[in-house]
């Protein structure tokens, strides 16, 4: 875009930067407050002067005892073979539902999607009994089995349901090309739909990371050993029903988190060259 | 083009596991009745062995400390006997519903903490949780006397459901160098020495001030810029009824056919902790949850110079090095009066059963959880543990001054009162009810006689009387 | 496609076949995982069932006492959610998908803004909350600090009635980090050239929102109002974790009341006649933004 830089070009720049940086102060306020107060003695947290920034003493010595409360490291181990095992999982399944609920005309398919959308309209609460009675039978329960299995069994309808939506907006005219060419719909899907879907899938790829490294509710139901327990439990474990060790909490939600955020800039870094892409191949 | 064909290799696997998975699937209507009796069936061979060891399930809610005791305890368990090995199961979230999910699928844990107001009355009800009673009369080298009634769940007369675990009660807690600094003599250890509510009353004035330095007192006082509040009140039925028993109430009427707070001494009660916020300008505004930053960091920073909350607090003030005291409440009435709160412990109905009272008697004989004591967060409930001679063992020089007078003591002269939750029949429907017409009140927008009033009739239909006659 | 019904006389067949193969894992997914429950809680809903005791069949009777309102909660619980959906539906859509417009733009530092834009999303529900309630003491939280600074009158937030509500709501723009990649995502997959072919035509930047932005991220909106829709109706957090549903039932949100009939009450015959009502709700509302989709989502694959 070529814009002439006048005057009134640097005010609106000048504004843009001030809503964005304001609004992006608001968002950074929750994790600057724990990262603060996982440097500072629990009896200081509660001292909400706006204008003392840092904790004049840092206590860094939180982190180690926060991280040997529990066998966190074993924790940390856990959670990444539960979030890996249904990033692939996912990735793999709910793009394949929904390039057969986007893509490939076939009967059933209206009622199908119909029935997987509507999983998400009953609340858990009521389900979970009778789900966790499947498992029981099967002797998976205190196994990953329940954590990882779904993902490779559709992925949840929210998945299928968002990468159908970015599959519908890829233009036809592209596929029927290929068609034309003489390829299947398998190639399709893989040379065609899912370059092209490339930023949709990275997103799908978070979203699956994110929820499942803070997932406590599956990990609390199904497992019952504490050295099956992953990192999400584990910072549960810092709220008994009693005083609450804030800054070790904090401390150690600050170390969980960290992944989270370099996953998050990796990750969006590839959503930008999602741009690119599709701006190329249209 | 090798990632792709990989990629299509998954597929192909990923279509096939599933057809697998499929097959699967019919599998569990097929194990459904088997399954279960097959479990129990290896339970049973597990039980009956004499040389296998019954392995049993512990569960409770707590991390932190207390889970590392739990630990404690169970490892001292498995290595004083060969015949049972016991594994703490923490479950640090969603605990009802994982007892729940876990009960309805018939994957009983042996032992369980359990809420009374929620699960264990419920299970009792149902034989899903054991009588006590049928173990304690089986078990010839059992010392009954070690039970104290006051820690005992009972669902009749005859059937309890649970035993206390880890008494506490709530006391006052408060900031001695405030006092110091506006020479204010500090309030009375001693439950009989209790100050009245108008002596607290004044006191909470002369120690809110505000911006200026003014207390609640001057007239010039502007309640819209305080920075040390008198007082702070906690917002759940532990919080008013001491208050309640010191009038002479309870949470019922006598014949237990209605809710005490519509009585006139209910409605008194909560109007004057109401006044303390609305009328004096003494207190914080009385918020929920647990979450909150309590009362206790607010009496650190010296947002606070007194505050009435559950004696557990005393290991957070203790461990964080505070100096800081606790003192007898104040009472309403003609007797200064605090409520109990503890944790039941109580046995399933599973074929280990008799494995799990082994247990149960473990670690409620007298010093197991010795270390909880020390840290401040407890309090025994086996009476072989309340003899001076062993409290004075678990005081430590960390502990308040006037913690023996003010926390200990009471226990065991019947200041304090046993738990509503253990007492109090469909306790949670009734409390769901008033709690939110109390909002009304905490948030200064109804008079206390107004706000029951709301819901008077209402709270009244779930009344169904006491529990344990 | 027509092309291909001309050449192959099987090719409907086999586009059968391969549709249902790709669909096959999702499928088998539905089957095993949630039919079964589903189909349970929609027998239990029929029920006196305590989760103890076998169910005994009761007829209507769950259904009949929500409605005749013999559990005041029930209809306090729906207020409440509805109020709540009424405020965060636009609330989050608006905020998002003007965060993800600016983030969308060339800028300095973009993908760092980006970053802190999600940041409330990736934080553990236990530290979020923390943080938020520590933030919105009535009496020392920070946000009174600072609109006392100010000289703006203070807010209860959380502890009051009024308040409870657009406290939430707030609280949750917050975190609408997914919500706004997903809108980015879809900004992200606009191909250029329809932009270019715009300025070419001397279209203003209004031009270009109006007609390329809009309808090429309909399908993405569509989405976003769908799950916005579904999530709002089911909110739960926040009651279970700060308010406990106060102050004064104001944020007795319904599933948090299911929840509580069903763990807290133990009464799952009511709570999934609740589940089941709900679920209702939603299915209409569903079909509702999907009935009239067709005229404002505007699909390049459009072979819906």
């Amino acid at each position: 875009m070529v814009v002439r830089k006048n005057t009134a070009y640097y005010i609106k720049r000048t504004l843009f930067y001030l809503l964005i940086g304001l609004l992006a102060f608001v968002c950074v306020i929750p994790l600057y407050w724990m990262v603060r107060s996982a440097f500072m003695k629990n009896t200081d947290i509660y001292v909400m002067d706006p204008f003392i920034f840092w904790p004049s003493k840092m206590l860094w010595s939180n982190f180690t005892s926060a991280w040997n409360s529990a066998p966190f490291t074993k924790y940390a181990f856990n959670t990444i073979v539960i979030v890996a095992a249904n990033i692939l999982g996912t990735l793999l399944t709910s793009s394949m539902a929904a390039y057969a609920f986007s893509r490939v005309k076939w009967k059933g398919r209206g009622f199908c999607f119909g029935m997987i959308l509507i999983t998400m309209m009953l609340p858990g609460a009521v389900t979970i009994v009778p789900q966790f009675l499947i498992w029981r039978n099967l002797h998976m329960v205190d196994t990953y089995v329940p954590l990882i299995l779904p993902a490779f069994l559709g992925g949840g309808a929210f998945n299928i349901f968002l990468l159908r939506q970015f599959f519908l907006a890829i233009p036809n005219d592209l596929d029927e090309a290929a068609e034309i060419d003489g390829a299947g719909k398998l190639r399709i899907f893989l040379q065609i739909i899912l370059p092209l879907s490339k930023s949709a899938m990275i997103v799908v790829a978070l979203f699956t990371f994110l929820g499942n490294w803070n997932d406590f509710f599956g990990p609390i139901i199904y497992l019952n050993s504490k050295d099956k327990f992953t990192l999400a439990v584990g910072l549960l474990q810092f709220q008994g029903d009693y005083a609450t060790k804030w800054n070790l909490l904090m401390a150690a939600s600050t170390i969980v988190v960290a992944p989270c955020i370099l996953i998050y800039l990796i990750g969006q870094r590839y959503l930008i060259e999602g741009i690119s892409l599709t701006g190329m191949k249209a | 083009m090798k990632t792709k064909r990989l990629v299509s290799v998954l597929l192909i696997a990923v279509m096939i596991f599933s057809a697998t998975a499929c097959s699967g699937k019919s599998e569990v209507t097929d194990n459904k009745d088997t399954g279960s009796s097959n479990t129990a069936g290896s339970d049973a061979a597990a039980g009956g062995g004499s040389e296998k060891v019954t392995e049993i399930r512990f569960t409770e809610w707590d991390g932190g400390d207390t889970l590392a005791v739990y630990e404690e305890i169970a490892e001292k368990f498995n290595q004083s006997q060969s015949k049972i090995h016991v594994t703490v199961m923490n479950i640090p979230d969603e605990y009802d519903t994982k007892i729940t999910t876990m009960v309805a699928g018939n994957d009983v844990p042996e032992v369980c903490m359990l809420d009374a107001a929620s699960l264990m009355y419920t299970y009792a009800e149902e034989s899903i949780v054991l009588n006590i009673q049928d173990f304690i009369n089986k078990d010839a080298n059992f010392d009954k006397s070690s039970m104290l009634d006051q820690f005992k769940y009972m669902l009749t007369s005859d059937y309890m459901a649970g035993y206390g675990i880890g008494s506490e009660n709530i006391t006052m807690f408060y900031n001695p160098s405030l006092f110091q600094k506006y020479g204010i003599e500090e309030p009375p250890a001693s439950y009989k020495d209790a100050w009245d509510w108008d002596t607290f009353v004044n006191t909470a004035q002369q120690l809110t001030i505000d911006k200026e330095g003014r207390n609640a007192l001057d007239p010039a006082f502007d309640p819209e810029n305080i920075e040390t509040y008198g007082v702070t009140i906690s917002k759940w039925w532990a919080g008013y009824m001491p208050f309640l028993y010191s009038e002479g109430g309870d949470y019922l009427n006598e014949n237990g056919t209605a809710i005490g707070y519509a009585t006139e001494e209910g409605i008194d009660v909560l109007q004057k902790l109401a006044d303390l916020t609305y009328k004096y300008h003494v207190a914080l505004t009385p918020t929920s949850s647990e979450t909150m930053p309590g009362a206790s960091e607010a009496l650190t920073t010296n947002k606070v110079a007194m505050t009435f909350d559950g004696q557990w607090i005393n290991a957070a003030l203790m461990s964080d090095g505070v100096d800081y005291n606790v003192a007898a409440l104040p009472k309403m009435g003609a007797e200064a009066k605090t409520t109990m709160t503890f944790g039941g412990i109580s046995i399933m109905n599973t074929d280990k059963a008799d494995a799990a009272w082994e247990f149960v008697k473990y670690i409620l004989s007298a010093g197991a959880c010795e270390p909880l004591y020390k840290s401040g967060l407890w309090l025994p409930t086996n009476a072989n543990e309340y003899t001076d001679e062993y409290i004075k063992s678990f005081i430590t020089d960390k502990h308040p001054k006037n913690y023996y007078e003010s926390i200990v003591v009471p226990m065991m002269d019947g200041t304090a009162e046993r738990p509503v939750v253990a007492t109090i029949k469909n306790f949670n429907k009734i409390n769901d009810i008033i709690s939110p017409a109390l909002d009304l009140l905490w948030s200064g927008e109804m008079t206390a006689a107004d706000a029951i009033a709301t819901i008077e009739d209402q709270a009244n239909a779930e009344v169904k009387g006491y529990l344990g006659k | 496609m027509r092309y291909k019904e001309k050449k192959l006389l099987n090719a409907k067949t086999k586009s059968n076949l391969v549709g249902w193969a790709f669909a096959l894992p999702a499928v088998i997914g539905f089957l095993f995982l949630n039919l079964v429950p589903m189909l349970l809680s929609g027998y239990y809903s029929f029920c006196d069932y305590n989760i103890i005791r076998k169910p005994v069949w009761s007829g209507f009777n769950n259904y009949i006492s929500l409605f005749k309102g013999t559990d005041t909660t029930f209809w306090l619980s729906v207020k409440a959610t509805l109020l709540y959906t009424v405020m965060a539906v636009p609330a989050n859509l608006i905020f998002s998908f003007a965060i993800a417009l600016l983030l969308n733009r060339d800028m300095v530092g973009r993908a760092f803004f980006r970053s802190l834009f999600y940041l409330p999303c990736i934080l553990p529900a236990v530290a979020s909350s923390f943080v938020w309630i520590l933030l919105m003491n009535p009496d020392f939280g920070l946000f009174n600090v600072i609109l006392d600074f100010l000289h703006l009158p203070e807010s209860k937030f959380f502890w009051d009635k009024s308040s409870v509500l657009p406290s939430i709501v707030f609280m949750g723009i917050w975190s609408t980090g997914s919500t706004q990649v997903i809108f980015l995502a879809g900004l992200q997959n606009i191909p250029r050239v329809y932009y270019e072919a715009l300025e070419i035509d001397g279209g203003n930047a209004w031009h270009k929102f109006w007609s390329v932005t809009l309808p090429m991220v309909s399908s993405t909106l569509f989405f976003n109002l769908v799950i916005g829709i579904i999530g709002a109706l089911q909110v739960f957090g926040a009651a279970y974790i700060i308010t406990e549903g106060g102050p004064n039932n104001a944020s007795l949100f319904y599933v948090f009341n299911l929840w509580r009939q069903a763990f807290k009450y133990m009464d799952m015959g009511k709570a999934s006649a609740m589940a089941w009502v709900l679920f209702v709700v939603v299915l209409l509302a569903t079909l509702v933004v999907f009935k009239t989709s067709n005229k404002w989502v505007y699909n390049e694959g459009g072979d819906q």
